[in-house]
């Protein structure tokens, strides 16, 4: 495992090394941003689903392009139900991430793209009964995501992710969320290009 | 010389800071470490005490990663000898900055923030560093330029450890707790004018202490009376002007840390607020046409007071230090010789005693530099030093520096110092433990030789090989036995160690930027049996490899790859006969930096120890797992 880590950061550097330099014209670094929101459903992984059932959630994203592959800053959030017969407190997780995506070559209107993402994800646990300072607690995660897109007109666009996150607790946690929604896309504004810049 | 200080940011201006550094190292013996700036920015260090990470074969023991003590020439470590035993030192600007309580230091305290560093040198081994003889080692911080104008830097860095229980903590597969890490900040602000600099700076960090390997030694209900982290916030001053022929410059700073401090030679933490004033001044003039005379002056007061707590408090104290230098050069020729004096006064306060104690100590200092030919110079250092009733002793180093040709340089170095307790206040601790010292003093000496090519344009190469002797280190004893039973001249040991240091790095502006050095001192020829298990607790092998690449404008990405040999620490050995142990480290780093707003905006995502592998620092401390920062630079 350790092994492919170190490999797979070793082969998206060279990626990124070697495609910074074939950029198309009408993809420049922070040029265009697309915002995305969206319903959010999850799966987790068995052990977890035994004690836990996460219910549906809803998902937003901004993204931009970059020089190799494009830029998202993310969030998605949903309540997570301790399952009888000893349901354990309730949580809310919430995940902040930052997502770099590759598209892949376009087909028309079909956009798609296969990336990597990494953040944290927060557990706000509604128990009364612990300490104050023992109810949120912000763990690790990393994972793999994949989009696909359809352009609508008026800037608009459909879109469909789905993502295999690895939060790394002492216990890990895997949690596969698919979230669909709509996004829209505009200029950046010349400020924010050039402070991004 | 980067951020705010130039253009575009700090990553172009950090690419020539490296090169023209490197450049520079060339020359250097490699009993020199040099860490840069864009080294620091890549590591993600927002603490002077994080920076000891690049000096590899300094071994560095940390209970909670707050304070740590460094042993950078396999001596034992802290806890394992004599707390009357000498410290290496620490230098800013050219102003020695007393950083020494009980064997830790307290680097957050200096009056530096990491935002104002351009550069650090770790030097090993007995040298006499400006006049000044040092018996183990040099930390030597420089701190960088403004430019002309308003300018300024605020840097605010929070991480966090995986390995949380998360979700789990309701069931039975529940595991502590662990720890958030930072907040780290460090601002300042400052004018330069045309003749004259000022600048008002402010750095805090705050660490927490709540590792199960920690909070496990305590009883419960005491540990959590305790204060659940160490922070440390200290304000500086700086102040520079060039006049009179050279530059001119005072630093002041005040700086306070609160929390748990862990006694090394007691084995156990104690709750306490330190705080240290700091007031320095340094600089040169010319005077009698090609005279030049450099000074440097300060005064301290490091104070160590009861942090209210259940634990006992028996280390209070308060130490004063005032010392300085004063040093007149003249060209005679081709050759320089200097001749000056060095003298430094240590007053203690503690409640175990009616008043205050005090030493000193000083005298005479003398350097030539000695150009012979075109490729061969000299450069000899004596220092006669009259410490306190001790009477009189010389230190001496020379270094013979060969240019063989073009790309290639050869040093040869020899040394010997020997300890100045009543100049250096090394008997301070052993006065405030209580315990007594041996009557003879440790004494150093070194000889190396350093060979640093440059192959290809690119590519700069140093190796150095280096043997050391060390007489009358004396130990600690076992921890049941009591100090004043034994002779203390019984725990005194000699010792010879053989080392040898390689370091390959690039050099230039090319998109992909790397290091690799490996440090190996293993110890030959030690005098008795009771000094190996000491010897012990400090590791052999120490590996630090780094690779950045800027593949796109605004945009680096980095790995670093940490490996240093595990240690065995027989004072800190629960039972009789046993040996605590400290495993290997091996931690590989990864960051990501993007600069933004036309680089007055850094941003940074680090990980630290992506393999997860166990990594401590002491056999008292706390485990790290993978953990990541995030950080913000926002540059005038």
């Amino acid at each position: 495992m350790k092994v492919r880590i170190v490999g797979v950061t070793c082969i998206l550097a060279s990626l990124a090394t070697q495609g910074a330099y074939a950029q198309a014209p009408d993809t420049l670094p922070f040029s265009r941003l697309t915002i995305r929101a969206g319903a959010l459903w999850q799966t987790t992984d068995s052990r977890f689903a035994r004690i836990y059932s996460p219910s549906a959630g809803y998902s937003a994203e901004i993204s931009a392009p970059f020089n190799v592959g494009e830029f998202a800053l993310a969030v998605e959030r949903a309540t997570f139900t301790g399952l009888a017969p000893t349901p354990h407190p309730d949580f809310h997780g919430t995940v902040g991430m930052l997502k770099w995506r590759m598209p892949l070559p376009k087909l028309g209107p079909f956009i798609a793209a296969v990336g990597v993402h990494a953040g944290a994800m927060q557990f706000s646990f509604q128990d009364t009964v612990v300490a104050p300072g023992l109810r949120k607690e912000m763990e690790e995660v990393f994972g793999v995501n994949a989009m696909a897109a359809v352009r609508l007109p008026a800037n608009f666009s459909a879109f469909a992710m789905g993502e295999y996150t690895h939060v790394r607790l002492h216990v890990p946690i895997h949690i596969a969320p698919l979230s669909a929604g709509l996004g829209y896309s505009l200029n950046t504004p010349g400020w924010l290009r050039d402070f991004l810049q | 010389m980067t951020g705010r200080r130039v253009g575009r940011g700090s990553r172009v201006a950090g690419r020539l800071s490296l090169s023209l550094l490197a450049l520079v190292g060339v020359r250097l013996p490699a009993q020199k470490v040099v860490v840069r700036r864009a080294d620091i920015e890549r590591a993600g260090w927002n603490r002077v005490t994080e920076i000891l990470g690049g000096a590899v074969g300094w071994a560095s023991a940390s209970v909670d990663g707050s304070t740590l003590a460094s042993s950078p020439d396999r001596l034992p470590a802290a806890g394992e000898s004599g707390p009357s035993m000498p410290q290496w030192i620490v230098i800013v600007n050219g102003q020695r900055v007393p950083t020494d309580l009980f064997g830790m230091q307290m680097l957050e305290l200096l009056p530096v923030s990491v935002g104002q560093i351009d550069s650090v040198v770790f030097m090993r081994g007995p040298t006499i560093y400006g006049g000044r003889p040092v018996t183990r080692g040099v930390m030597s911080i420089f701190s960088r330029s403004a430019h002309p104008g308003v300018n300024g830097e605020l840097t605010y860095q929070h991480g966090d450890e995986s390995g949380d229980p998360g979700p789990y903590r309701y069931t039975d597969l529940s595991s502590p707790n662990v720890e958030k890490i930072g907040p780290f900040a460090h601002g300042d602000v400052g004018w330069r004018g045309r003749s004259w600099d000022v600048d008002a700076g402010l750095h805090i960090a705050s660490l927490n202490i709540t590792d199960t390997l920690i909070a496990s030694r305590f009883p419960g209900a005491v540990f959590s009376q305790l204060r659940q982290d160490v922070v440390s916030i200290t304000p500086t001053v700086r102040a520079g002007v060039d006049a009179l022929g050279g530059r001119q410059e005072v630093i002041a700073s005040r700086g306070e840390q609160r929390g748990l401090l862990f006694i090394p030679t007691q084995r156990a933490e104690q709750s306490l607020r330190a705080t240290e004033s700091y007031i320095g001044v340094d600089g040169s003039l010319v005077a009698a046409g090609s005279t030049t005379v450099a000074y440097d002056a300060s005064t301290s007061m490091l104070d160590a007071n009861e942090l209210d707590s259940p634990l006992p408090f028996t280390v209070g104290n308060t130490r004063r230090h005032v010392g300085g230098t004063v040093s007149a050069s003249r060209d005679i020729g081709r050759s320089t010789l200097t001749v000056g004096a060095i003298g430094d006064r240590w007053t203690l306060e503690t409640d175990a005693i009616a008043g205050s104690k005090s030493s000193s100590g000083g005298g005479p200092l003398v350097r030539a530099l000695v150009p012979i030919g075109v490729s061969t110079t000299i450069d000899g250092n004596a220092t006669m030093i009259f410490d306190g009733s001790r009477g009189a002793s010389l230190d001496a180093s020379v270094a013979a520096s060969f240019r063989l040709d073009p790309a290639t340089s050869l040093v040869i170095r020899g040394s010997r110092v020997q300890a100045h307790p009543n100049m250096n206040g090394d008997w301070i601790d052993a006065f405030v433990l209580r315990y007594e010292p041996p009557s003879r003093v440790p004494e150093f000496s070194s000889l190396g030789v350093s060979v640093a090519r440059q192959f290809l344009p690119y590519v700069g190469a140093t190796v150095e090989v280096r043997a050391e002797h060390v007489a009358d280190w004396a130990g600690l004893g076992r921890p049941s036995e009591p100090q004043r039973a034994s002779t203390p001249d019984s725990l005194l040991h000699d010792g010879s160690f053989l080392g040898a240091h390689v370091r390959v790095e690039t050099l230039g502006l090319s998109t992909w930027q790397g290091s690799f050095e490996y440090d190996r001192t293993a110890a030959f020829s030690l005098g008795d049996r009771g000094f190996a298990p000491e010897v012990a607790s400090t590791p052999v092998d120490d590996l630090r490899a780094q690779l950045s690449a800027s593949p796109i404008r605004d945009l680096r990405l980095s790995a670093i790859a940490a490996f240093t040999g595990g240690s065995r620490w027989s004072a800190f050995a629960t039972s009789a006969g046993t040996s605590a142990s400290v495993p290997p480290v091996r931690r590989i780093d990864a960051s990501m930096e993007k600069w933004m707003w036309h680089g007055r905006l850094r941003l940074e995502l680090l990980y630290r120890n992506l393999l997860n592998e166990p990594e401590r620092y002491h056999p008292f401390g706390a485990q790290w797992n993978l953990r990541w920062h995030v950080s913000g630079t926002l540059i005038l």
